[in-house]
C-alpha cells in the first residue's frame, strides 16, 4: 500500500519525531508507513486521517492506483 | 496548544518506559544478588537428611521469584510500545520459540538415539533471550 504521509507531513513542516509524538507511535513506525515497508491497522490509519483533516482514501492508496 | 499537548504525551510514555526499565533492573539485580551467593551455598553444603533436602529445593527455587517479578515488567513494558513494535517483537518471539524448538528436539533426538553427552535445561533460557535479541535485530531490519 503506497501512502502520501511524507508529502502530507512536509506541507505542514513537520518531523517524523513530530508526526510520532502526535499519533502516540514511535518514530521508527512513521518511517516505516512512509517508505511503505509498514501498512497501519485500521485504527492508526484513522487516527492519521483524523489529524490530516482528510479521508483515509486520501492518505493512502493501494500499489496498483 | 499542539507543542504542549505533544510534549506531555512524550513526557508521559518516557516516563513509563523509564519505570519499566528500572523494575526489570531491580528484580534482574536481586536476582543477580540471590543465584550466585546459592550456588556457593550448593556447593558447600550436603544433603543428609529429608528435610534438609527440601530446604535445598525451596534455596534453588527461590532466584526464581525476583526472576518471575522481571518477566512480568518486561511484559507489562509491552504494553507501552506501539503496533509495530509489538509486531517486531512478536516476529522476534516467533523466531526464538522456532529456533529454540528446532535445537532442543534435534539435541533430544540424538541425546535419545545417538548417545550425545547431557546438556542441562538451564541453557535453555539464555539460549531463547540470544534467538530473541537475533529476532529484534532482523525483524527491525525489515521495517527499516
Amino acid at each position: 500500500m503506497k501512502n502520501r504521509l511524507k508529502v502530507l507531513r512536509a506541507e505542514r513542516d513537520w518531523s517524523q519525531a513530530d508526526l510520532a509524538g502526535y499519533l502516540e507511535v514511535s518514530r521508527q513506525t512513521i518511517n516505516a508507513i512512509e517508505r511503505g515497508k509498514y501498512d497501519p491497522s485500521l485504527p492508526l490509519a484513522f487516527k492519521i486521517a483524523k489529524l490530516f483533516e482528510l479521508s483515509i482514501e486520501e492518505i493512502f492508496f493501494p500499489d496498483e492506483a | 496548544m499542539m507543542e504542549i499537548i505533544l510534549q506531555i504525551i512524550k513526557e508521559t510514555n518516557m516516563r513509563k518506559q523509564r519505570q519499566y526499565r528500572r523494575q526489570f533492573a531491580i528484580w534482574m539485580g536481586l536476582y543477580a544478588v540471590m543465584f550466585f551467593p546459592m550456588i556457593m551455598l550448593m556447593a558447600v553444603t550436603e544433603v543428609f537428611t529429608p528435610w534438609a533436602s527440601s530446604l535445598r529445593c525451596l534455596f534453588v527455587l527461590l532466584p526464581l521469584v525476583p526472576m518471575f517479578l522481571a518477566l512480568r515488567a518486561f511484559i507489562r513494558s509491552l504494553d507501552s510500545l506501539d503496533e509495530l513494535q509489538r509486531r517486531i517483537h512478536l516476529e522476534a518471539f516467533a523466531f526464538s520459540l522456532s529456533c529454540i524448538c528446532m535445537l532442543t528436539f534435534s539435541y533430544g533426538m540424538l541425546e535419545a538415539f545417538v548417545d550425545q553427552q547431557h546438556v542441562s535445561l538451564i541453557f535453555v533460557l539464555p539460549m531463547a533471550i540470544i534467538f530473541w535479541f537475533v529476532g529484534v535485530l532482523l525483524a527491525r531490519r525489515r521495517y527499516q
